[in-house]
């Protein structure tokens, strides 16, 4: 394994730690708002990883929709719902 | 490691020091501000008044409206990119005879279909209305 | 005899830049981080200037009558009270919400320096941009960068638990939705008419002919409103329509965590004006003059060229601020959507034209 390979391990290793743990705090958060962030987050981890497969439009182009487009429609949509205290 | 990623390696290395550098910041200013919380100063600021119910409401349908109208037209935008870049690309167009006219009408085509129909729907039913 | 020295600089340059060693990129990223400084710089200088225009255009006191020569330490007299303020953490705040929106604004915005390029040296016809990376979609990545920062607003308006943030907030996400797809459909009339996304590219496509300022004008009146909207500037600000709003989605924040939101917006503004030199305003080119490191002493002409079109952009902008009063939120959405997009639209149409003449 060259160092270029090991560092991109590591890297992916992160990342996959990154996006378990935002994926599992989107299901487990009592507050709605927090899930919509963390899965903002995971939509971020997502598209390093397609940096890092060498997929660099692929991966722009998801923060560019899932962040910055759907991830508003999100939070608009969550904002629509009640909000019930500690719910 | 493949070359392409490189050019991604100055990126990672900004965007940690972008991360870390305003947690840095914030560690000096607490060092040297003065603390001393108290009961009126943390109540939220409502215009000197003491705070009535939540802010965190539900808030107007409009704004969902327009979201969902940006996301339409962002997406349409996305499919330009693509098509910007090889639409006269020489190479492409030696290979398939006649690939730029089919390419510009088949945009023609998308872009009435999609952005122009799009737009006078979404303005017809009030999407960009600001209602109160 | 210049020729080959200029020669051995260039080729020890790449050696250190190039992507042909294992530290190239890392160079990069080090070199990346000055940059970050340097904007940081070139923030202030962007406050000092904001709070210049104000003092003379308005007549408020200001760096014009304190400060000693040109005001300058009223920026100093800033610095100190912004870091010295006590950081106040209101009780109903959402705590990690609250704490994480001014780094989120604060690193997007800096996470857009290293793809533009800062001028470019010229050699015997090749351009050697000084950017910190050039890869083939920067463009693309700045818009997306960009468009992190709504979340960091949103998240600033909703953590603070205040009603006037929280409208805040959303007004500002239903100003910039309304106004990056015009943002995004001039962009890509550019990137037509070029062919690349690559921003160094589009700039050298405007070295041979002319500006395309000129050659699609409405796209650029259009990518103007756009950016100034985009970037929060009055007229379009809703981030703190004093009026109505109190301060935005800043209400709740105090001290250097309020500094480190206001710092985002004012690199935002400065790497707007930038994106606009670009695009739009040929860069580094001068028209019709194609300067070259083989005449002598002019090496650095267009670095200076480029800042001389930067500065001049941002001072374009901050007077609008300061001339132009602030229009109302429902008829901010209505311009955003009826009337520059269709712009947009018909700039579209014109570009797809002229990319199929370009070059002429």
């Amino acid at each position: 394994m060259t160092l270029g390979e090991s560092f991109e391990m590591i890297v992916f290793a992160v990342l996959a730690v990154v996006l378990i743990f935002t994926a599992i705090m989107v299901i487990t958060s009592k507050e709605i708002v927090h899930s919509a962030l963390y899965l903002l987050g995971a939509f971020a981890a997502v598209a390093m990883l397609y940096i890092l497969s060498n997929a660099a439009f692929v991966g722009i182009v998801q923060i560019f929709v899932y962040i910055g487009a759907i991830g508003i429609l999100i939070i608009f949509a969550v904002m629509l719902t009640t909000r019930e205290v500690g719910g | 490691m493949t070359d392409a990623i490189l050019d991604y390696i100055p990126i990672a290395v900004m965007l940690v020091f972008a991360l870390i550098i305003p947690f840095v910041i914030m560690f000096i200013v607490k060092q040297i501000t003065p603390r001393n919380p108290a009961r009126f100063k943390n109540t939220t600021y409502e215009g000197g008044k003491d705070p009535i119910g939540e802010a965190q409401v539900r808030f107007n349908v409009s704004y969902y409206l327009l979201a969902i109208v940006f996301v339409l037209f962002d997406v349409e935008v996305l499919f330009l990119y693509p098509w910007a870049v090889c639409y006269k690309n020489s190479v492409v167009m030696e290979a398939i005879p006649g690939f730029q006219l089919a390419a510009v009408g088949a945009m023609t085509i998308f872009l009435i279909i999609a952005l122009v129909i799009g737009d006078a729907y979404a303005w017809k039913k009030g999407a960009f209305t600001w209602t109160r | 005899m210049l020729e080959e020295q200029m020669d051995i600089l260039l080729g020890i340059l790449y050696a250190i830049l190039g992507n042909d060693y294992w530290w190239g990129p890392w160079i990069r990223g080090v070199l990346g981080l000055c940059a970050m400084g340097g904007m940081m710089v070139a923030a202030m200088f962007a406050v000092w200037l904001e709070r210049k225009y104000a003092s003379d255009i308005q007549s408020r006191i200001g760096p014009n009558r304190v400060g000693g020569r040109f005001g300058l330490l009223q920026l100093i007299a800033d610095a100190i009270k912004l870091f010295t303020k006590e950081d106040i953490k209101p009780d109903k705040v959402d705590g990690p919400v609250w704490v994480a929106a001014p780094v989120l604004m604060f690193g997007s915005a800096l996470m857009m320096i290293i793809a533009i390029p800062f001028g470019a040296f010229i050699f015997n016809g090749t351009v050697y941009p000084l950017a910190v990376t050039q890869f083939d979609i920067s463009i693309l990545y700045l818009e997306a960068v960009s468009a992190i920062g709504i979340i960091g607003i949103f998240m600033a308006g909703w953590g603070s638990n205040n009603k006037f943030a929280v409208i805040a907030a959303f007004r500002n996400i239903a100003r910039m939705i309304g106004y990056e797809v015009a943002l995004g459909l001039t962009i890509i009339s550019v990137v037509i008419v070029t062919g690349s996304l690559n921003i160094v590219d589009i700039v050298n496509a405007q070295s041979t002919v002319v500006w395309f300022a000129f050659v699609m004008p409405l796209g650029f009146v259009v990518f103007g409103v756009a950016l100034i909207a985009d970037m929060g500037r009055v007229p379009f600000d809703q981030n703190e329509a004093e009026e109505e709003l109190i301060a935005g989605w800043g209400t709740e924040y105090s001290g250097m965590r309020f500094g480190l939101a206001y710092f985002a917006e004012y690199i935002h503004m400065v790497l707007g004006s930038c994106i606009a030199v670009l695009i739009f305003l040929g860069g580094w080119n001068i028209p019709g003059f194609i300067v070259d490191l083989n005449i002598p002493l002019l090496g650095l002409l267009p670095v200076a060229v480029f800042l001389a079109k930067w500065v001049l952009v941002m001072m374009f902008v901050i007077m609008i601020r300061w001339a132009l009063p602030r229009i109302r939120i429902d008829q901010i959405t209505s311009i955003g959507w009826k009337v520059l997009l269709p712009l947009a639209m018909v700039n579209l149409v014109w570009s797809v034209m002229l990319g199929l003449v370009w070059p002429w």
